[in-house]
């Protein structure tokens, strides 16, 4: 797994390490803790061992520890060896934390006295060092200290998001009872996946050339907007396979003075074919980490253009300051359990799911997304494909209009064609009455919201014989489109799938079906039409499914902002 | 061939969670006594590898590439051209392509501007696997009426589920479909309620109002879907007279759901 600079436009680097201040709210506990022990019961945990007994008294001690340490998983690649550098093990990284007590607190410790450590929790996923050696993990759970003994070293480690485990510091006397005690509680970041507001840096899609099945005009499309914030993969090193979006997950870890972008490899590929690779081979690397949840047999749903999250939004009074991850179950087949249990175990997006059973890939992209709108009651819009506005927006059009990609492609040359076609609408009605408005009511309901922040786009679908004669985007899905949101988060440029409903392929200026989007967008909306129609949409996805994008982390801190959707 | 990714679509069968073994194919040369569509096939080839080699060279050996969901796809412009009919019909029959290369390679064929009906219902004929047997009855719902009409015959008496069902979807989407709606009266007394099912909808988009009472009848079938699928259709057919049926004062208490929230919904209006 080397990282290999291949990318034109390798993702920043961002600030990794900004200062080593240790988490917040100092707990004095030895000499001013009215409940130093922490067991609840009120009492300073040193009643009846003051006195002669040790020569030890609670003065001594002052172990100006903080209640919790909070950090990121170690499971970037800072030292590229290929080995995420939890598996390294090696003493020092950027991604350890420090929680060292005073380098002369165990100074004044009597003859035979010790100060006792101990870990206990996620035993397999948080260490502590100390001295550039691991202290304890879960082979070895508890380490003793005498009087001199430098604990100023102490760091701890994490392998995995939202590990947890507390470490016990116990002053023992002389005759080998406990004294007194102390603790912190060890903490790993939540896996936060990014929404549409958070600000793009990077783009990144499949470049296959300008032959046969070349995506020469889409990758042009991206590039003339976003420069060297745009990077691509040649197709050869990875069979052909276009759908960015699908392999990879992007998100951030963040704790008081670290953060670390993260990439979630799919399993929807495997043994080293198609973009299996590619997150280990061009993404993982120094302070960019991956990590694969779920093995074995993928379905459609393991994809990730099947796994979105929603803006922030406040449903029923309860805060969602990092938005509400949902992803699409079908019933039949969903998701591995793994990645669910992932994604449950993160709490702080609470994810929902969505009826996909009825869409040919099943997955979400496919019919929603969410958009910037300063002007929308939520600071946001959904945007639906929506039958009826379809069949609508079919009536207004010159009824011979011909438009030669749905001749070649679609069975259907002209608008009359499209709207006399009985049993299309039939099965479109179904579509609407059966799938879309139940997931509309679930978005409702999930998220907090009302009709009025949707907006409905004409969708129109075709069932698909050679996909389980499920639903394919037959207007190309105009909302699986690709949002490129600003600095500001709200500001941002669409790359769209062209929907050419017109005679003339070359440019979209004459275009009804652009014309009539364009008008519905707010003003912070910037529409790039994509040509995308032979290597994605006629290979059953659009813009969306074939890039990924890397956001700046969300503005708000978990530990403080979102500890309400947290089990304590 | 290359073999197909181990991606899957939403709806994928379980045959796919394996990389399928390439098909035997069938020599059109060697048909006895040869079909005009399989002259027809092979002289339209010998034809295109004339006058457009390259065209020719490519279809006969072109691999596929991953839709989004899986599914090996085709999605070559130049096939669509008429003059590549044939060579994806001899491709189909001869080649040794998997099931699902030949499913792509049909769902390519299916979007050709060209001549191919009839050699996809005589392939149908000689085909081993239901799976693309399916398909190639699957996709007359692009055939001219009276092939899609033989094709739909064909495949209700077909032994697979899948081919019975798929013939009963040519009724539902085909542009004639009313037409041919009497065929799918068999299909509502299937022993499968997966083609009752999807005969009841056919029915009902298909728009084929002799076809109401026999439709009506599956309100009481034993399985959900169906009696779902069949309140549905008569909707389309006759929203007011499926909204006085006696039948809704059952159904609006169905055990399932999803049937008893339709029927009260349309007892409602």
């Amino acid at each position: 797994m080397q990282r290999t600079p291949l990318l034109p436009h390798a993702p920043r680097a961002r600030g990794h390490l900004r200062h080593l201040t240790v988490c917040v709210l100092p707990l004095l506990v030895a000499a001013c803790g009215k409940d130093k022990q922490g067991d609840g019961d009120g009492t300073d945990g040193t009643t009846g061992t003051t006195g002669g007994t040790t020569g030890v008294t609670e003065e001594v001690f002052d172990l100006a520890l903080a209640s919790e340490i909070l950090g990121v998983p170690n499971i970037d690649d800072d030292d590229e060896n290929g080995d995420h550098d939890w598996a390294d093990a090696e003493a020092g990284d950027e991604e350890t934390v420090p929680f060292g007590l005073d380098a002369d607190a165990l100074s004044e410790l009597d003859d035979g006295a010790v100060m006792r450590v101990e870990l206990e929790g996620d035993l397999d996923l948080v260490r502590v060092w100390h001295d550039g050696s691991i202290l304890l993990d879960e082979d070895d759970t508890s380490a003793e200290f005498s009087a001199g003994d430098d604990l100023s070293s102490l760091a701890a480690e994490f392998a995995m998001p939202r590990a947890l485990a507390q470490v016990t510091f116990t002053l023992v006397d002389a005759d080998g009872a406990d004294v007194d005690t102390w603790q912190t509680t060890l903490e790993a970041a939540p896996l936060i996946l990014n929404h549409h507001l958070q600000p793009a840096e990077w783009v990144n899609a499949v470049d296959t050339g300008g032959g046969r099945y070349g995506n020469q005009a889409f990758i042009t499309g991206f590039d003339a907007v976003l420069g060297a914030d745009f990077g691509t993969v040649p197709g050869t090193q990875v069979d052909w396979d276009v759908w960015m979006q699908d392999e990879i997950e992007f998100g951030t870890f963040t704790a008081p003075g670290y953060e670390l972008d993260f990439v979630i490899d799919s399993i929807r590929s495997g043994r080293d074919q198609y973009l299996d690779s590619y997150p280990e081979d061009h993404l993982f690397g120094p302070d960019m980490g991956t990590w694969t949840w779920g093995s074995g047999g993928a379905t459609s749903q393991d994809s990730f253009g099947n796994l979105e999250v929603s803006p922030p939004v406040t449903v029923d009074g309860v805060e969602y300051p990092f938005g509400r991850i949902y992803y699409g179950d079908s019933g039949r087949y969903s998701m591995t359990d793994d990645m669910k249990d992932m994604l449950d175990a993160q709490e702080v997006q609470a994810p929902f799911t969505l009826d996909i059973g009825w869409l040919c890939v099943g997955h979400v992209d496919e019919f929603i997304t969410m958009l910037p709108d300063p002007d929308a009651p939520k600071g946001f819009r959904v945007w639906v494909a929506d039958i009826d506005e379809g069949r609508s927006f079919l009536e207004g059009l010159p009824s011979d209009l011909y438009m030669p990609k749905y001749d070649d492609d679609h069975h259907h040359a002209t608008p009359a064609e499209l709207l006399s076609n009985a049993s299309l609408w039939s099965y479109n009605r179904d579509l609407m009455d059966e799938h879309i408005e139940p997931n509309i009511d679930v978005l409702k309901s999930e998220l907090g919201l009302d009709e009025s922040d949707f907006v409905r786009v004409p969708g129109i679908f075709e069932r698909s014989s050679a996909c389980g004669n499920t639903a394919l985007a037959l207007i190309p899905a105009t909302v699986n489109m690709q949002v490129y949101t600003g600095e500001d988060g709200v500001e941002a440029d669409l790359f769209i799938p062209d929907p050419f409903m017109r005679a003339d392929s070359a440019g979209t200026s004459d275009d009804p079906f652009v014309a009539m989007f364009e008008a519905l967008l707010p003003a912070n909306l910037t529409a790039h039409w994509l040509d995308d129609w032979n290597s994605y949409h006629m290979a059953w996805g659009e813009v969306h499914c074939g890039s990924n994008t890397i956001r700046t982390p969300a503005a708000a801190e978990w530990w403080t902002d979102a500890r309400h959707l947290m089990e304590d | 061939m290359r073999t197909p990714p181990l991606l899957l679509g939403a709806l994928a069968t379980a045959s796919l969670l394996t990389s399928a073994p390439a098909l035997a194919g069938v020599q059109l040369d060697t048909l006895s006594p040869a079909p005009a569509w399989a002259q027809q096939a092979l002289h339209g080839t010998a034809q295109l590898e004339a006058a457009q080699p390259e065209l020719a060279q490519a279809i006969a050996g072109a691999e596929a590439r991953p839709s989004r969901s899986g599914q090996p796809v085709f999605i070559e412009p130049a096939w669509r051209a008429p003059e590549a009919a044939p060579a994806l019909l001899v491709r189909i029959a001869e080649g040794d392509d998997t099931a699902q290369e030949k499913i792509g390679l049909l769902d390519a064929l299916s979007r050709n501007s060209g001549d191919w009906a009839e050699g996809v219902l005589g392939l149908a004929q000689h085909e081993s696997d239901p799976m693309v047997r399916r398909m190639m009855i699957e996709i007359l719902r692009h055939a001219p009426l009276e092939v899609a009409e033989a094709g739909v015959q064909l495949g209700l008496a077909d032994a697979s589920i899948e081919v019975r069902a798929a013939a009963a979807r040519v009724v539902g989407s085909h542009p004639q479909g009313a037409t041919m709606g009497a065929l799918l009266l068999g299909g509502l007394q299937d022993a499968s309620p997966v083609v009752r099912e999807e005969s009841a909808r056919s029915i009902g988009y298909a728009g084929y109002v002799p076809a109401f009472d026999a439709t009506r009848s599956l309100l009481t079938d034993t399985d959900a879907t169906v009696r779902y699928r069949a309140l549905r259709s008569l909707e389309k057919l006759d929203s007011d007279r499926t909204a006085k049926l006696p039948e809704l004062q059952r159904l609006v208490v169905d055990a399932d759901p999803k049937v008893a929230r339709q029927a009260q919904e349309l007892q409602a209006r």
